[in-house]
């Protein structure tokens, strides 16, 4: 661009005041100096005629109307927002059962109905009786649950007084049949001797049939002779 | 005085008022509307960054403070910005026609008052049908992003050189250097293309 002074203003000066010019806000005498330099200038005049066929150009482009959805859009895009963010801060008061209860919602939302209904509370009376005859307590159960941690240590607990009652319930029995093999040993040891002879004619005599009984006691051989016989008392019990 | 009245609808607004938030919706929604189409040439871009900028006004409402500048202006830079991201995002390889390309020869006979008083058929006249104004906006679309936005703010959005200076965050010396440029590369294109088309 040539920046020498062409009736009375440069080429820069022009360009620079242009946009000015445009919008009519020159100074009149700078107004003067300006569209003579237009008119003579084999650069800046062209560059005038551009510059006013572009303004007018894109003023003349018609303002558009906004699809008739937009600001319906906007309004329910921005609602949602609000409606999300209220929804987060009352989320995060809710507790987890609350939240695992509200996830479910719609997957058991069929099973709420009254046939089913009925259903589940039969189980759920039928359970908590179940329960409160073993002797679980429900605030155990909900310890547990809001404990999770509790579940092992519980079930340790469980199992070692469980073991503990077993073994004691064990011993005890030991006890009972070592006392009674005792006491028929002392009764055995009090009682005279009898001949083996004897006690067979006796057994025979108490057939009430008359005929003689087979001692189911001991193995016999087709002579009579003994092959074995069993013990009858083992440590006071009948084996 | 419009001003006051959407300082105060933002104020309104940002108490968690629902109507002041629609009224400013209603107020400006053309407007970014606008903005959006002339710079993307897209209708449905248009419609969904005119959504993106709503939106992100209703979240940083609470940082437009109303001393600091006038609302349209911080929601014009607002739209300006998430503007260039989509322009970035879609990677337009928007081809712009060399300045330097055949000076027009135009009648320098008469002055600028004369020439805006033209009584032969007005540049108004001529974009009287929808064909022109599909040329023009086809034209504005290939132009430079830096030419088009300021030249949109300037003659669509009727912005002063103050206010478009603070949008694009540069002195007001380059708004204006733009916008001369922008028009002028506009008139060529368009020159251009008419050429073309009686040739055909």
């Amino acid at each position: 661009m040539n920046n020498e002074a062409q009736n009375g203003m440069a080429c820069s000066e022009f360009e620079a005041l242009l946009a000015d010019a445009l919008d009519n806000a020159v100074a009149a005498d700078t107004r003067t100096a300006f569209d003579e330099h237009g008119r003579n200038c084999a650069v800046c005049g062209p560059m005038l005629a551009e510059a006013l066929e572009g303004m007018v150009m894109v003023r003349g482009l018609a303002e558009l109307e906004p699809p008739k959805n937009l600001m319906h859009n906007i309004l329910a895009a921005t609602s949602r927002k609000e409606a999300t963010a209220e929804q987060i801060a009352e989320e995060a008061k809710l507790g987890w059962m609350d939240r695992l209860r509200r996830s479910l919602r719609p997957q058991v939302g069929g099973l709420l109905h009254s046939r089913f209904a009925m259903s589940f509370a039969m189980a759920f009376f039928s359970l908590s009786i179940t329960l409160t005859l073993a002797g679980v307590k429900i605030t155990d159960v909900k310890n547990m649950v809001e404990h999770p941690g509790m579940l092992r240590k519980n079930a340790v607990l469980g199992y070692t007084h469980v073991e503990a009652k077993v073994t004691s319930y064990y011993e005890n029995l030991r006890l009972v049949y070592t006392m009674q093999a005792k006491v028929r040993e002392l009764k055995k040891s009090a009682a005279p001797v009898e001949e083996p002879g004897e006690n067979r004619q006796q057994n025979r005599k108490s057939a009430p049939d008359g005929r003689e009984k087979p001692n189911e006691d001991y193995s016999m051989e087709l002579d009579g002779s003994l092959i074995a016989q069993t013990f009858t008392w083992h440590e006071g019990a009948r084996i | 005085m419009e001003e006051q009245q959407t300082g105060a609808l933002v104020r309104r607004c940002l108490a968690g008022d629902a109507a002041a938030w629609e009224e400013i919706v209603r107020l400006y929604n053309r407007r970014i509307y606008n903005l959006c189409y002339r710079f993307t040439n897209s209708p449905d871009d248009a419609q969904d960054l005119t959504q993106d900028v709503f939106i992100r006004v209703y979240k940083t409402m609470g940082s437009y403070h109303v001393e600091k500048g006038a609302f349209t202006t911080w929601l014009t830079t607002l739209t300006r910005n998430l503007l260039v991201d989509h322009f970035r995002k879609s990677k337009q390889d928007r081809v712009t026609d060399s300045i330097d390309a055949g000076l027009r020869q135009e009648d320098d006979s008469l002055s600028l008052g004369d020439r805006l008083e033209d009584p032969r058929p007005t540049p108004d006249d001529r974009l009287a049908s929808k064909e022109t104004q599909k040329m023009v906006q086809m034209a504005l679309a290939r132009i430079s992003p830096d030419l088009r936005e300021a030249v949109i703010l300037r003659d669509l959005q009727d912005m002063d050189y103050k206010e478009i200076a603070q949008v694009l965050r540069v002195p007001e010396g380059t708004v204006k250097s733009r916008i001369n440029r922008g028009r002028m590369e506009l008139a060529r294109l368009l020159s251009r293309n008419k050429r073309q088309a009686s040739n055909e």
